[in-house]
This record gives structure tokens, C-alpha cells and sequence, in this order.
């Protein structure tokens, strides 16, 4: 997992309220909330960031084990895959 | 499991984020709808630059759900450069339009850029009745193949239909042709008068009896006898007192094609002007914002007694409109919370049917917002 990284579905709109994650996918008005630390790992999803390094990131900001911290980001990121919010790539996206 | 629009409403309320904001592009149109509310005035638009700061100001003020309308936005040579712009801040955008100047490459463009909803307006299936409305010959045709279009290129489309005298008898055909698109439909009995207080359109609107036809029809009116969740003891009184009564200035928000701030386009309340002073400034210390978003239901004299709140959907912009009474009742809510009553097979009668709106209570509303 520490050689992929993850980008935000270009065709999700969102914002943070209090903290938390509001993310709306086009053809879709489902919202979908995330928690603090799923917020965090959102807002760093930007496609040129490792996986590794935003876990690593989580663990700090959160006081979090490592092993739990890969554990949950990796169930979480793959949560948001499945409902099409986010994008797993093997190779950083060129800013833009 | 909590239901999350109703969370991010009262969220959005209780931190005061104008969640949904409304943005007329232009004022200038390519029909002429006998019914329409908006007024041209001789103010220059906004634009381009202005618009790109203004929805720069609106993200960070943390808008989430964005509308472009007018008139008629493909009018504006710049719209694709604002749509663009607004996904690049991450807004849920909707268009409204109508669909006259969509072609192929526009509706994969909308695609592309993940525009939500496009939102179409349609006044009859008969080419006769909805030209009639837009004064345009060939409209409804051309209409049809913009939702087509944006159909075909992925682009959700929803038909919007105003109910009047004139087409209220076609609903069904409407719902037909929007089937046969595979698209959605919605239709809205309300006419309103014109934002300069003009009351030509008011004479479109339709009648009682029509009213209670088109509520019986459940495939229009699912609740149809089935009131909505109460908001009020059994005896009629309100348990929501100290609810508001509606979004506008909590967490709604509409600007002008000339830039003026409003708590929301069918709230004729200019709050400032976004070419003076920053959005911000505008949504959080606007004296008349301030006074709009202070109002709470127990201070609206005749509704908050109102044993038919339950089928009332009151829009205090309506009743502004109507009456000049922010506070009051809008006979056409009433109108429609009685014959909705009626249909439900309440006794139910609005408030406002029972006696008349004192005088001294709309003197002191009309002098606050003065």
C-alpha cells in the first residue's frame, strides 16, 4: 500500500463543516459525511501525496498505533472506492 | 440512521453557512414567458472577473450547493468559463435553462464537468400551449432536443413545469413526455407577481377546484391524505415556535444578475450589493439579513396559530410579495394549506381565513424592515 496513492473523485463536490467531510458525488445527491480523521485523509487525498505518507501523517495528528493507522486507511480508502469518491492510482498525478 | 440532509441543514442553519446559493447570470432571455417574475433593470451585469471573485467568496463562505439562472444562462458567452471555475472550488452544480441553445458538444461539455442537474422548463407538451407561454415559435421542439441532447451525453435532466390556467389540464402529457425522455418531472402551482410588485402573472394562476384535482393526484401529491409529520399537538397547537421558518438568510442565499444580495430569490430584500462591499460582510452583518434571519415561527402572528400548518408549505418571500408583510400569512399558501387540508380530509381551515391579519402587527414588520 506504500507505493499508491489516492485522488479525490474529480466529479465530487465537497466542503468541511465543523470538521467534517459533506461530499455529494454528480448524478448522485446521496451525501456522504466523513468523521475527523476521514476528513483529514480526504483533504490530503490529492493524488501526488504517498499513502504511506498520509498514514504516517494520521498517526501524528491523531496519536494513532501505525499498524491501526494503516489498518483503518485501508479499509477506509477502500470504502470510498467502492462508492466511487475516491481513486487509487499506482503513480503520483501531476499537479494541477 | 440519522437522516443527513436534515443534519447538514440544521448544521448549515446553526453555523450560518449559506449552503445553497442561487446566482442569476443574466436577466436577458431568448423567450418571453407570459408568466415570468424577473424584472430587467438598467444596471450592468456582473461580470465575468466579478463573477469568478464572487464565487471564490461564496466557497469560502463554505456554499456547497450552487445555481446558475437567469434568464438564460447560455446567453452568457463566459457561462462554460463560470461552470469551470465554480468545479475547480469543489461547489454540487445545478443550471437552470431552457435548453433553446444546447447543442451536442455543450451537453458533453456539462458532462465533463460534472454538472449535477440540468433543470429545464416546460409548459405543455402541446407545441401550441408552451409557445403560447414563451411567445417563441418552435420552442417546445427545441427544448425536447436540448433534454435530448443532454440526456444522451449523461447529463441528469429534470422537467420543470409552473402550473397556470393554460396548461394545468396537461400535466399528464407532461408527465408522459418527460417518461418517454427518461427523464424527471416536477411541477409547481405557485405563480408569482413580478419582483417590481407587478401582479399581471397572478391572473395565470389556478383555480381552487384545479388546486384540489392536481393534490388528488397521487402520482403528483404522494403525500395525498396523508398529512405531513405534525408539527403541532392534536388541538392545532404548534410545537415548532422556535424553529425558522424557512432557509432563506440561515442557510440559502441569492444574488442578482446585478450583483444585490437577497436571503433568496423569492425574497425581494436587498441586503447590499456585492460590487460594494465583500459577500461575507454582506451575509453576516447585513442589518436586513440580520432581521431576516432572527425571525423565528412564533413570531409570525397569524401562522404560528395556525391549526393547517401541517399542509402548508409558507414562503415568507410570498407572503412579502403578496401582502408586504414579511411576518403574515400569503393568502396563496393559505389558499393552497386549505384545499391541501380538503384533500387530506382535515377540518383543518388556515388561520388567516378565521380573521382577519391585525394592522398593527403588519405596520411594526413593514417598519423593522425599513
Amino acid at each position: 500500500m506504500s507505493d499508491r496513492y489516492v485522488v479525490r473523485n474529480p466529479e465530487t463536490a465537497w466542503r468541511v463543516y465543523d470538521g467534517q467531510a459533506v461530499i455529494l458525488l454528480a448524478g448522485d445527491s446521496t451525501l456522504n459525511t466523513l468523521n475527523a480523521v476521514g476528513t483529514y485523509i480526504w483533504r490530503e487525498a490529492d493524488g501526488t501525496t504517498p499513502v504511506s505518507a498520509i498514514v504516517a501523517r494520521v498517526c501524528e495528528e491523531f496519536e494513532v498505533e501505525p499498524a491501526q493507522a494503516e489498518r483503518d486507511s485501508a479499509d477506509f480508502i477502500d470504502k470510498l472506492c467502492q462508492r466511487g469518491l475516491l481513486m487509487v492510482t499506482e503513480s503520483p498525478q501531476e499537479r494541477r | 440512521m440519522p437522516d443527513l440532509t436534515e443534519w447538514l441543514f440544521h448544521k448549515s442553519v446553526a453555523l450560518h453557512i449559506p449552503l445553497s446559493v442561487h446566482i442569476d447570470l443574466t436577466m436577458r432571455c431568448n423567450e418571453r414567458c407570459v408568466h415570468c417574475y424577473r424584472v430587467i433593470e438598467d444596471r450592468p451585469e456582473l461580470t465575468t472577473d466579478e463573477l469568478k471573485g464572487l464565487l471564490d467568496d461564496v466557497a469560502r463562505a463554505g456554499t456547497l450547493y450552487l445555481t446558475f439562472s437567469g434568464g438564460e444562462v447560455f446567453l452568457r458567452k463566459d457561462l462554460f468559463e463560470l461552470v469551470e471555475h465554480a468545479r475547480r472550488l469543489h461547489f454540487d452544480m445545478r443550471l437552470k435553462s431552457n435548453a433553446l441553445l444546447i447543442t451536442p458538444e455543450k451537453a458533453a461539455r456539462l458532462r465533463a464537468l460534472a454538472v449535477r442537474r440540468v433543470d429545464i422548463s416546460i409548459y405543455s407538451a402541446d407545441p401550441a400551449v408552451h409557445d403560447w407561454v414563451t411567445k417563441i415559435p418552435g420552442s417546445l421542439e427545441r427544448s425536447i432536443q436540448g433534454a435530448a441532447l443532454l440526456r444522451d451525453a449523461g447529463v441528469t435532466v429534470k422537467l420543470n413545469c409552473p402550473l397556470m390556467k393554460q396548461n394545468v389540464g396537461q400535466y399528464q402529457d407532461i408527465r408522459a413526455l418527460a417518461e418517454r425522455l427518461g427523464v424527471r418531472c416536477g411541477f409547481d402551482p405557485m405563480i408569482t407577481a413580478r419582483n417590481d410588485g407587478d401582479t399581471a402573472p397572478l391572473a395565470l394562476r389556478i383555480t381552487r377546484n384545479e388546486l384540489r384535482t392536481v393534490l388528488q393526484d397521487p402520482a403528483l401529491n404522494a403525500a395525498c391524505g396523508t398529512p405531513a409529520p405534525a408539527a403541532s399537538e392534536p388541538d392545532g397547537t404548534r410545537t415548532d415556535l422556535d424553529e425558522v421558518p424557512c432557509g432563506a438568510g440561515h442557510n440559502a442565499c441569492y444574488i442578482s444578475a446585478y450583483g444585490d444580495v437577497m436571503p433568496c430569490v423569492a425574497m425581494p430584500i436587498a441586503c447590499g450589493n456585492v460590487r460594494d462591499e465583500p459577500f461575507a460582510e454582506i451575509w453576516h452583518r447585513s442589518p436586513e439579513m440580520q432581521r431576516v434571519r432572527a425571525i423565528r415561527i412564533r413570531d409570525l402572528h397569524t401562522c404560528s396559530s395556525c391549526a393547517a400548518s401541517q399542509f402548508c408549505s409558507r414562503c415568507p418571500g410570498q407572503a412579502l410579495v403578496e401582502t408586504g408583510d414579511l411576518y403574515g400569512p400569503s393568502p396563496a399558501n393559505c389558499e393552497h394549506a386549505l384545499v391541501g387540508a380538503q384533500v387530506a380530509g382535515s377540518p383543518a381551515i388556515p388561520a388567516s381565513m378565521l380573521r382577519r391579519p391585525s394592522t398593527a402587527h403588519r405596520s411594526a414588520a413593514a417598519d423593522a424592515l425599513e
